[in-house]
């Protein structure tokens, strides 16, 4: 079995055509972390060899099991940190899925990104790890940074942006 | 300033440099790309195309012959679905250039004998394709090709050898009539005759006792489901009886035949099929899966028939399509849309049926489960008026067939359905399913929804599934899952433990740590001795219930919550869950608490596995224990077992690459020292390197052989748990005289299979303690039948 599988591998690796390896699903997007520390470099490095899925366009509902059902679908997961809210510490619409296996995190790229979860069209993208404080919203009022200015009104994610609120 | 004009110089000569140096790669693409691309969509006919693009290539090939070879011979092998596109360039190409040709065809022939070397025997079946359309393109003359022909069905009289190596000779002949049949026997009509009665002897008296293990329903009607080469021989008979007509395959070469037939044939070289070593894994036998035929879209297209050579053309080629573009979901999706000929058949009902035959397919589907949902998805964007309707049709043929349905196959319809729905708002005619709620509950239509509501609230919430079903549904809706902890109510307070429980409920909100929760636990009597046994902590169930009851409870919040608390209390648990009865009285416990919410059990099971907190053969005992007989048929417990096996086998392949890596690094190191130490005086300090390295790879080599008895100890655990059960139901109907198969037998048995057919790579290395020691010849039979299809499989 060792014989032939390497020899598989060998004709495998050398000959394919650039239009049976398009992966586009799987790919970095153009969003880079502003957050991060170290150089594009680094962050790029990490992105690429990332088992950790950022996940956004969650409903402030939508729970750590519903999530881990349908991330589930994918492979086995490691661990599921939702986002909070960095004043009220409650949901705030995105959360952190971290895979045992890139091939897994690759998969939900291809098949989950861009479905719904909780009747909303959810958006995944990679993740260069969580690290301790990336779990709170960025945004001015504690959330995230989307719902300080948007204007329309989102049932599931606190109603009208802050901005319009404080009006 | 002299130095500055003379780096202009340097820099106007670079870009020069940079250029050639660039060059050939760039080249290589743009022909890669160029020859990929015909066929696609344009503005030009496809003749022109082909005959732009032959005289494109002609033209390049005294400098890049090699390379255009090389992109012919992979565009033959991996893009099957545009086989005559590409058997008319190569027609066109040698008909300009003769020897190109024959190189073409020298190399086709390298480049099979080398899949067939690795087992590359998908790949292989397209190449031999290719080759037999290259006789209509007047490139291969047809005695030659039928030679090869004679070559294949002759391995069906080697002797000795798996029938699966004949089978797969067999279809790469069969598979090929098709495209090459006319002509052939146009030619060659005595030799081709031979064949095929050598063919139809060979598939009469083939065994296919693997059949019944791999048909997705076990009933025939409304369609059967046929054993894949007989299927194909039907074909190829009404093929031929049909005077080899074939209409459906488009064939680009007829355009071009007046210059095709002026071109010199090649001869094929004599093709010895490479003998059968131990090495060799041949393709699994499969089962054709139909649930259309015309009657299904009364209003379109007439469906070809299941034995029309037209059916397996199209099925094969939409196959190949899903195979190209299975991470593409788009492009999958709008390729399969434009199939070619897609106003003369009823397009939409092929696609869905060969997604579901992908996606039922026994043992497991080519790709991904998840990956077929959003084909669907993608599908239905594309066509929302029209094939949204042709699944919901599906859909109800499925449901109503649900009777005869392989369990596993089941359960992929449980989770295509639920997270299908999820994404359309959970709508659905429930209504028309009431015919479920009469039924007795352990039937397989009201399980399947009882199963597919659980689901569809795991991806929800649990008001959610009240609100989408009809109130008389509620009989089937999920329970609402709620922690049941036994000890939380004033009235439980005579329950043995209630007070200690109590005071591990307050120790543990006021942050206790390991020692001090041992210490109250200290005094919790065990109730299967007389006195305390202090020293160790033996068996003591009501300590491991007053604690993993209360902690649970405690930390019932979230599955985050859950596993930290398995995490900070991790010392107590591995002290409690020392002994196997104390492994599988936690999981006893756990399923007592969580028995409203099952995927919280999953998750805690495989939490407590990776911490090892319990073993792989504990949980495996759990299953099949009395306190779970209630829930034996649900489909959570077998996601839990078949993820507890899932992580036995992946902890083993770790493992072992640990040790393959770490002997190379041993190897490596013995080359440097090798190749740059003469001198004999240093051996000892070489010696002292290896140590630390050779020292891990004993250490690592006892760890592979202890991962690999676990393993092989789960799985006869398992199959021996099955064989009582299975014996017991079966003993006890054939004292009470009644019927064997009630759908829990029917469930029991297909989740047997289910353990050989998932798992099968696995299992194969155990065959010989199986079959002496466990399925022995004294076993009843319905329990013999299932190991006796499995060893059929790769026989």
């Amino acid at each position: 079995v060792g014989r032939a599988v390497v020899g598989r591998a060998a004709m495998c690796s050398g000959d394919t055509l650039s239009i049976l390896r398009s992966d586009s699903y799987a790919g970095l997007s153009q969003y880079r972390d502003q957050h991060f520390r170290g150089t594009r470099y680094d962050q790029e490095r990490l992105l690429r060899k990332s088992c950790t899925l950022y996940v956004g366009n969650l409903s402030f509902y939508t729970t750590e099991e519903q999530i881990h059902e349908l991330f589930g679908k994918s492979g086995d997961i490691k661990k599921v940190i939702m986002g909070l809210d960095k004043v009220k510490k409650t949901a705030c619409g995105f959360c952190f899925v971290e895979y045992y296996a890139r091939g897994d995190a690759e998969n939900a790229m291809r098949y989950i990104n861009g479905t719904r979860l909780d009747d909303r069209i959810i958006r995944t993208d990679w993740d260069a790890g969580f690290k301790e404080g990336r779990q709170y919203g960025r945004g001015r009022s504690g959330g995230q940074v989307r719902d300080e200015y948007r204007q329309d009104y989102d049932a599931g994610r606190g109603g009208y942006g802050k901005t319009v609120q404080c009006q | 300033m002299s130095r500055r004009r003379h780096s202009d110089d340097s820099d106007a000569g670079q870009p020069h440099k940079r250029r050639r140096t660039s060059e050939p790669s760039e080249i290589e693409e743009r022909l890669e790309s160029l020859i990929c691309r015909v066929g696609e969509k344009s503005n030009s006919s496809l003749e022109s195309n082909l005959e732009g693009l032959a005289g494109v290539l002609e033209a390049d090939l005294p400098n890049y012959k090699s390379k255009i070879l090389r992109i012919l011979c992979t565009v033959a092998r991996l893009l099957p679905e545009k086989l005559t596109v590409y058997t008319t360039l190569v027609g066109l190409l040698n008909a300009r250039n003769y020897n190109f040709g024959g190189e073409f065809v020298e190399a086709m022939i390298r480049q099979l004998k080398e899949c067939l070397k690795v087992n590359m025997y998908n790949e292989a079946v397209h190449l031999v394709r290719f080759l037999s359309d290259l006789v209509n393109c007047h490139v291969i003359a047809a005695p030659s090709m039928v030679a090869m022909f004679e070559n294949f069905v002759s391995v069906t009289q080697e002797e000795d050898v798996p029938q699966v190596r004949c089978d797969w000779y067999m279809f790469a002949f069969l598979s090929s009539l098709p495209w090459v049949g006319k002509e052939l026997y146009e030619k060659k009509d005595a030799e081709m005759d031979r064949l095929l009665s050598q063919t139809e002897s060979y598939l009469k008296r083939r065994q296919k006792i693997h059949v019944p293990m791999l048909q997705v329903w076990t009933a025939d009607k409304p369609h059967p489901q046929e054993e894949y080469l007989d299927c194909l021989w039907s074909q190829i008979q009404k093929l031929k009886k049909d005077r080899w007509q074939e209409r459906h395959i488009l064939r680009p070469y007829l355009a071009f035949d007046s210059i095709l037939c002026e071109a010199l044939q090649h001869n094929l070289p004599p093709f010895t099929p490479p003998p059968h070593t131990e090495d060799s894994v041949y393709p699994m036998p499969r089962v054709i899966f139909r649930m259309f035929d015309y009657t299904d879209d009364p209003e379109g297209p007439v469906m070809p028939g299941s034995h029309s050579v037209e059916r397996f053309v199209i099925e094969e080629n939409l196959h190949c399509i899903i195979k190209s573009h299975w991470k593409e979901r788009k492009t999958c999706a709008a390729q399969l849309l434009s199939y070619p000929g897609n106003n003369k058949i009823p397009l939409n009902y092929h696609i869905v049926e060969v997604i579901f035959a992908e996606l039922f397919q026994l043992p497991s589907p080519p790709h991904i489960e998840v990956m077929y949902t959003t084909l669907l998805i993608e599908l239905c964007k594309l066509q929302p008026g029209s094939l949204p309707q042709v699944l919901a049709q599906a859909t109800e043929m499925l449901y109503m067939r649900l009777d005869t349905m392989n369990t596993t196959c089941i359960d992929r319809f449980i989770n295509w359905f639920s997270h299908h729905l999820s994404n359309f708002q959970f709508r659905w005619s429930w209504e028309d399913w009431s015919d479920c709620l009469t039924q007795d509950l352990e039937k397989p239509k009201p399980k399947f929804v009882r199963e597919v509501l659980e689901k569809c609230m795991r991806l929800s919430y649990h008001q959610r599934i009240i609100d989408i079903v009809p109130a008389s549904f509620s009989v089937l809706s999920p329970a609402n899952p709620v922690c049941i902890y036994k000890y939380g109510d004033e009235s439980n307070r005579s329950l043995p433990g209630y007070t200690v429980a109590l005071c591990l409920t307050i120790a543990i909100k006021n942050k206790a740590s390991n020692d001090e929760i041992f210490s109250i636990l200290k005094d919790v009597p065990n109730p299967n001795q007389d006195d305390d046994d202090d020293e160790g902590f033996t068996f003591n169930p009501l300590k491991i219930e007053v604690f993993v009851q209360t902690l649970l409870h405690l930390a019932a919040k979230s599955f985050s919550h859950s596993f930290s608390a398995l995490a900070k209390f991790h010392e107590v648990f591995k002290t409690l869950a020392e002994s196997d009865e104390g492994k599988l009285h936690v999981l006893r416990v756990v399923y007592e608490v969580w028995k409203n919410h099952p995927q919280m059990i999953a998750v805690l099971v495989d939490k407590m596995i990776r911490t090892q907190i319990v073993d792989c053969a504990a949980v495996a005992n759990w299953i099949f224990s009395s306190e779970l007989a209630h829930d034996f048929t649900r489909f959570y417990i077998w996601e839990i077992l078949h993820s507890t096996i899932r992580k036995m086998n992946k902890h083993v392949l770790k493992i072992h690459k640990e040790l393959e890596e770490t002997k190379a690094r041993l190897a490596r190191q013995h080359k440097r020292r090798d190749s740059d130490d003469d001198d004999d005086d240093d051996d000892r300090s070489s010696d002292r390197e290896d140590g630390p390295l050779e020292e891990q790879i004993e250490r690592l080599q006892e760890k592979v052989e202890s991962a690999q008895s676990e393993q092989k100890n789960l799985f006869l655990v398992i199959f021996q748990r099955f064989i009582m059960l299975l014996t017991e139901h079966l003993v006890r109907c054939e004292t009470g005289g009644i019927d064997v198969f009630t759908p829990w037998y029917k469930s029991c048995i297909e989740r047997l299979q289910q353990i050989f057919l998932q798992h099968h790579q696995i299992i194969q290395q155990y065959m010989v303690t199986l079959e002496n020691l466990l399925f022995t010849a004294e076993l009843d039979h319905h329990i013999l039948a299932v190991f006796q299809q499995f060893c059929a499989l790769q026989a």
